[in-house]
């Protein structure tokens, strides 16, 4: 350790020690080192996330920028108790990207609206969802979804990372809409239990397949 | 525009799953966000279900994005400040203060408030056409901004920031070239802080933004560094009060790991740096 003497002091504290919180404060200030903290902590599970839902890389560099803007723009608007930093930026890259690649979509594919009068379903907006998820060990969450019977573990990432709605996995996999509803549902509650945790009441009635 | 039409709680109960996935159609989901802002009730089962599908971010595979994609999202967050995009620039302030949604003052608000979209829709749509298509709509803010200027001290500092904007932009259309290479500009322990970036024929663009101002013949000197190589001149530029700044110049070539520096020189034509540096960078490679 003959490099740790007085010149030690001259080095700058590393700046990796700021929380998550205390970056999200510093891009609502307009500090744009907290932004590329962040981005240092984040872009590699950001561009993941884009890669796998997009399929282009190209793309999916567009919906990291589109995300970190988003999150530097709004960062003012984080709330922290709705859930942590990590789950608030990745969801809005989970959003982004869905948005993305349903513009992409055919036109056809698309629900009939007038040019410009109304967009496709705005997922720019993240509904952040609590703080678990953002703690959770991806081997976890794999095992979760390797216990999920087929039909529901597919309806649940056509929707959730194929961005499909539920007239389109109705229509890719052949079920009628109720049996969609049932099956999604049924997956993240499957997904919820796998990961050991709780399931209200409300939730575990009706536990079945749904009509035909 | 139709209506949607009012869902009772069981009936916001049983389109939760479809919620939380994105799997609802515009409508429906429209319709249960706006349950959910006046629902007295909680609604725990959407937390839950939701928790569940954010889970689904945790199977994906990290992957290192290229290097250039930080350059792009710092440079489009710099030019947010000018701009007046980012609520703390100084230009957004006054209208931000009136237009800032309501924070939930409990937490049973909070649990049922749907946040509001952080980017506004149809300047994104702009922006969705080009891959720096964010640039034509910093450039009609600025446009706006300045149509509604009626404070002459006012203009000259938007005058001053559309300047800087332009370089920026610049800068931005010589970042998206090929073999072009870019490198965020720190300032050890100030404030100041920008990207230069270096075109495949050496044509090199830096903005720079609070920077203490130039004072008598004083001026900032860009150095491109190549390995143990001595720095080469790149260009000198001065600086007013309000701290920003664009030049360009010309460097020795565009290799992906030179750095850029800016020192403050007591004249202009210096050949070799004297002054303190004042931010420096390495060049990443570009992207693709």
């Amino acid at each position: 350790m003959s490099d740790a003497g007085p010149d030690r002091a001259a080095v700058p504290s590393a700046p990796s020690v700021a929380s998550d919180e205390e970056l999200v404060a510093g891009l609502a200030a307009g500090r744009t080192e907290s932004l590329d903290l962040l981005y240092e902590r984040y872009a590699s599970m950001a561009f993941g996330i884009a890669r796998r839902i997009t399929g282009d890389d190209a793309l999916a560099e567009d919906v990291v920028q589109d995300a970190f803007l988003g999150a530097w723009r709004s960062a003012e608007r984080y709330v922290a108790g709705r859930g942590s930093v990590k789950t608030w930026l990745l969801s809005i890259v989970h959003h982004r990207a869905i948005d993305a690649i349903r513009r992409r979509r055919p036109v056809s594919e698309l629900p009939e609206e007038a040019d410009g009068a109304r967009t496709p379903e705005p997922l720019t907006f993240p509904d952040v969802w609590g703080e678990v998820a953002g703690r959770l060990d991806a081997e976890a969450v794999r095992g979760a979804l390797d216990g999920l019977p087929w039909p529901q573990r597919e309806a649940l990432e056509l929707a959730y990372f194929g961005g499909l709605s539920q007239t389109e996995i109705a229509a890719r996999t052949g079920v009628p809409l109720g049996t969609v509803k049932s099956r999604v549902r049924l997956a993240l509650i499957g997904m919820r239990r796998g990961l050991g945790l709780a399931v209200s009441g409300p939730l575990d009635e009706a536990d079945t397949e749904g009509s035909p | 525009m139709s209506q949607p039409a009012r869902l009772t709680c069981d009936e916001v109960r049983d389109l939760a799953p479809l919620f939380v996935v994105g799997a609802l159609d515009p409508d429906e989901a429209a319709a249960v966000r706006e349950h959910l802002a006046d629902c007295a009730l909680p609604h725990p089962e959407l937390l839950e279900l939701g928790e569940a599908a954010t889970a689904l971010l945790a199977t994906v595979e990290p992957t290192v994005p290229a290097p250039a994609l930080k350059a792009r999202v710092i440079a489009a967050a710099e030019s947010d400040l000018v701009s007046g995009r980012h609520p703390a620039s100084p230009a957004a302030v006054s209208s931000a203060e009136s237009a800032a949604p309501p924070r939930p003052t409990s937490m049973a608000a909070a649990d049922s408030q749907v946040f509001a979209p952080p980017v506004d829709l149809a300047v994104e749509r702009e922006r969705r056409r080009s891959r720096l298509g964010w640039l034509v709509a910093a450039a009609a803010v600025i446009a706006v901004v300045v149509l509604g200027a009626s404070n002459l001290a006012l203009r000259r500092d938007l005058d001053q920031a559309q300047a800087y904007q332009q370089g920026v932009d610049q800068a931005l259309a010589l970042a998206a070239q090929p073999g072009s290479v870019t490198a965020l500009l720190r300032a050890d322990g100030g404030t100041a802080t920008g990207f230069a970036v270096i075109g495949a024929d050496g044509t090199t663009r830096i903005t720079m933004r609070g920077l203490p101002a130039t004072t008598g013949s004083q001026v900032y000197t860009a150095w491109a560094i190549e390995g143990d190589a001595s720095p080469v001149a790149v260009g000198d530029f001065t600086v007013a009060a309000d701290g920003l700044a664009t030049a360009s110049g010309t460097s020795p070539s565009a290799a992906p790991g030179s750095v850029v520096a800016v020192t403050l020189e007591p004249a202009p034509g210096a050949t070799a740096p004297t002054g303190p540096i004042v931010a420096s960078g390495t060049t990443s490679a570009p992207a693709g």
